[in-house]
């Protein structure tokens, strides 16, 4: 099997792969036609092996598959690898998704009221279509990956295995009929050129320091809430390392129903979410980006807040605002995201105390301090990670 | 209203009257001093390089008398942690080692539903919250709010300054999850006179394909699910690999005796839910039955090992079998709830890349001793599920040491593919 080609024989629209039988219906789906989503596909080459991936959309993948596996939670990836070298390579689907569903796996989560023949059918599509784990020396294999669906884009590994030899590619797909809240800007050209300084480490420090504290919660007010990450990094980067630490970007729709805030005089320009586990609880990083840049990076000046469940699907904020930005640090960190950081004093001390205080009764309390995060798309290990010796780190006093 | 955050305008006339209704019958939040209540005498010290960690996890019990709260309950689990920085140096701690998903204290405090108490609470547990900053020479203590885990406790705590950075692993038995117990006494199942010791590869690898191809029943009649797992290392490493790749004991009960060490894990076999009927081999049940909650849905995949009457260069030698439910989210009427993927080598490759992905995989190899099912002739286990298989098991070598990716070395004895 070498996956699946463009053949004529493929003219026919609609198979009926398994005919109804008593008490059953029948599995019908398309051919694989290829032509319609491989020219979206990203190509990338290491030595001997090339692959090629891409992610067919809701639509496409029920066509190829005859049932919405996007309702399910499952998004097909699609792979190709090319093995030039002289030796066996293996695959690892668990790069791709740590918790794959396999093929069969999928099939008989869905084989309630097809018929006997059609489950067959079912069965036997599902594992002709996998990619499978042994591409020979000199063979090109294909075939879809099992995942679980992202909401936005998708970024994903395929590890590759070969002669004592590792390989890792890693990619970030657009996936059709998701468009994420920033996609409603020109983020690149969001400033003219002259508007735009580019700032020397020292420069940048101050610039950083001299942000207002917080965002505000209507344009021109100072009411919101504090500004106390930064991110550097250089475009596409950004969003890789947004992705690989764990972060889901917030869809247009999404974002509509969330309160903004507000700096520059306009509201953030992107919102990415983590929800925690168990779905109690999620952080949340908006940002906006910086009307300067680091040497040629571009910075993104943000704020980390932490929600978790109150009252039926009613969420609070979390009023220690710097366990958000303690938490998203730590995020990037074990992300193997994390370049470098640095930490800056910040303009405004919220004491714990008025937030328990019920004359002062603040939404929030904070130590001030805001961290630099310098961002990476390839992974950095824990250990390499540099501190930058700006202010020295927010040391929390014993109560 | 800055403090709350509204996705549902109905919600702004719910709020106020839930909480009237709730807070009449919340459970109260009462903060005892943790010197009150034992726990921390099954706590364990690590020592590194000028840094001691202490660790103790209290059980459900002693979590309702610290806290006045059924945590638990809650799928929370509070783990007491101290840190002693015998360096020159201040230390930071990364509470994102021990639970990636950890609970705030504020997050647990609003589990109190009375405004008054919950005031209090907030108070209490954010004051009794691990520190993330330790002066040279300075002792500090407090609570980190996890996900609750039966059976035994694995987390990490990481601590860095400037310099460099200290990782510790913890395994931490809680108790009170015991209901059955059933004893296993390892060196007690075979007499030293019935093991066999094997230096030699090729008489290894012999004595690997002449083990039984699969499980059986209890009164040893019928054939099962194939062995195709083989596993080489130390008692305590292997069960620190397991922990390590997602694995858990739930399913095990740990015999009262074997608290001490970590190895003690090996002491004790019994099932808790006994979801599964007992598998056979050697004329026993599995001497150990893991499983793995799988991300976001109710899917487990099962694992049971048994201890085989022979070593390799010294280490242990286990054989094993795994397999992946596939049916329990989607049971109907007429499909049963422990359906499994008939691609049983699927199901193996995974728990290679598995350890591999978790770094505890040193070495690979393939021998037979399956035999080889094809797809159009599948075998079947007993509770009647079709496999099919290439008739290989998979030698997994697992050492102390973590093994990165790259270094892990494949040994070539049968080639998985044909």
């Amino acid at each position: 099997m070498t996956g699946f080609r463009l053949s004529p024989l493929f003219a026919v629209l609609v198979l009926a792969a398994g005919l109804a039988a008593c008490g059953g219906k029948a599995y019908l789906y398309e051919p694989v036609d290829t032509g319609r989503f491989l020219p979206a596909a990203e190509r990338q080459a290491d030595g001997p092996i090339r692959v090629s991936a891409v992610v067919p959309g809701r639509e496409e993948t029920a066509r190829i598959f005859g049932i919405d596996l996007y309702e399910q939670g499952i998004q097909p990836v699609w792979l190709q690898i090319e093995n030039a070298g002289n030796a066996l390579a293996r695959y690892a689907p668990v790069s791709t998704d740590p918790e794959y569903f396999a093929p069969l796996e999928v099939a008989y989560m869905n084989r309630r009221s097809y018929s006997e023949e059609a489950r067959e059918a079912m069965n036997q599509r599902f594992r002709n279509l996998a990619m499978p784990r042994y591409i020979d020396a000199g063979e090109t294999r294909s075939g879809f990956v099992y995942t679980h669906a992202d909401p936005g884009a998708k970024g994903f590994n395929v590890d590759v295995f070969s002669a004592g030899e590792s390989r890792y590619f890693t990619f970030l797909l657009r996936v059709p009929g998701f468009e994420p809240d920033y996609a409603r800007l020109n983020l690149r050209e969001m400033y003219a050129e002259d508007e735009v300084t580019a700032l020397d480490d020292k420069a940048l420090r101050e610039a950083i320091r001299e942000l207002p504290c917080c965002a505000a919660d209507r344009p021109g007010e100072d009411s919101g809430e504090p500004l106390n990450v930064v991110l550097i990094g250089r475009g596409e980067e950004l969003l890789r390392a947004l992705l690989r630490s764990g972060w889901r970007e917030t869809s247009v729709e999404e974002a509509e129903g969330i309160a903004p805030q507000y700096l520059y005089g306009r509201e953030q320009d992107a919102i990415f979410r983590y929800a925690a586990a168990g779905g109690d609880s999620f952080y949340e990083l908006r940002f906006w980006k910086a009307p300067f840049t680091s040497g040629t990076d571009d910075v993104y000046v943000g704020q980390a807040r932490h929600f978790y469940r109150w009252i039926g699907t009613v969420t609070r904020l979390d009023a220690d605002v710097d366990n958000a930005r303690n938490f998203a640090a730590q995020k990037f960190l074990y992300g193997q995201t994390l370049e470098a950081n640095a930490w800056l004093a910040g303009r405004e001390v919220v004491p714990v105390t008025s937030f328990w205080n019920a004359l002062i009764n603040t939404p929030y309390f904070t130590d001030g301090y805001r961290i630099v995060m310098w961002l990476s798309a390839k992974p950095v290990s824990m250990l390499d990670v540099d501190i930058r010796d700006w202010d020295k780190p927010p040391r929390w006093i014993q109560p | 209203m800055n403090a709350s955050r509204i996705f549902s305008p109905a919600a702004c006339l719910v709020i106020p009257l839930l909480t009237a209704l709730l807070a009449g019958c919340a459970t109260g939040f009462d903060f005892k001093p943790v010197e009150s209540v034992p726990f921390r005498e099954r706590a364990v010290t690590q020592v590194q390089d000028g840094v001691r960690v202490t660790a103790a996890v209290p059980d459900a019990k002693e979590t309702r008398e610290l806290f006045g709260l059924s945590l638990y309950k809650k799928r929370v689990q509070p783990v007491w942690i101290e840190i002693e920085n015998m360096t020159d140096e201040p230390l930071g701690f990364l509470p994102l080692s021990v639970d990636a998903d950890y609970h705030t204290p504020l997050e647990v405090a609003s589990l109190t539903r009375s405004s008054k108490k919950r005031k209090e609470a907030e108070q209490q547990l954010f004051h009794n919250s691990v520190n993330l900053w330790i002066a040279p020479g300075q002792v500090r203590s407090g609570f980190i709010f996890t996900n609750a885990d039966e059976g035994t406790k694995a987390f990490n705590v990481d601590l860095f300054n400037f310099e460099t950075n200290w990782a510790f692993t913890f395994f931490i038995p809680v108790p009170g999850l015991a209901v059955d117990h059933y004893d296993v006494d390892f060196h007690a199942i075979y007499p030293e006179d019935e093991i066999t010791h094997f230096t030699e590869a090729e008489d290894f690898i012999a004595a690997l394909e002449q083990l039984p191809c699969c499980v059986v029943d209890s009164n040893g009649s019928n054939t099962g699910d194939p062995l195709n797992i083989v596993i080489v290392g130390e008692p305590q490493d292997i069960y620190y690999a397991v922990i390590r790749a997602g694995w858990d004991e739930t399913e095990t009960v740990t015999a009262a005796s074997g608290w001490k060490t970590a190895a003690s894990f090996f002491t004790g076999g019994a099932y808790r839910y006994s979801p599964v009927s007992s598998l056979y081999l050697f004329g026993r049940k599995q001497d150990v039955a893991l499983q793995r909650i799988r991300e976001n849905i109710h899917e487990r995949n099962h694992f049971r090992l048994w201890l085989a009457p022979m070593t390799f260069r010294g280490h242990t030698v286990w054989i094993g079998q795994i397999s992946r439910d596939i049916g329990v989210r989607f049971t109907t009427r007429t499909i049963t709830t422990h359906k499994i993927d008939p691609d049983v080598d699927e199901t193996r490759e995974f728990l290679v890349e598995n350890f591999a992905y978790n770094e505890v995989l040193e070495k690979f190899a393939y021998v037979r001793g399956v035999g080889a099912a094809p797809i159009d002739e599948p075998r079947q286990n007993l509770t009647g599920d079709p496999f099919f298989t290439d008739g290989l098991r998979v030698v997994l070598w697992i050492s102390s040491e973590l093994t990165d990716l790259d270094d892990i070395e494949y040994v070539d004895w049968v080639s998985p593919r044909r």
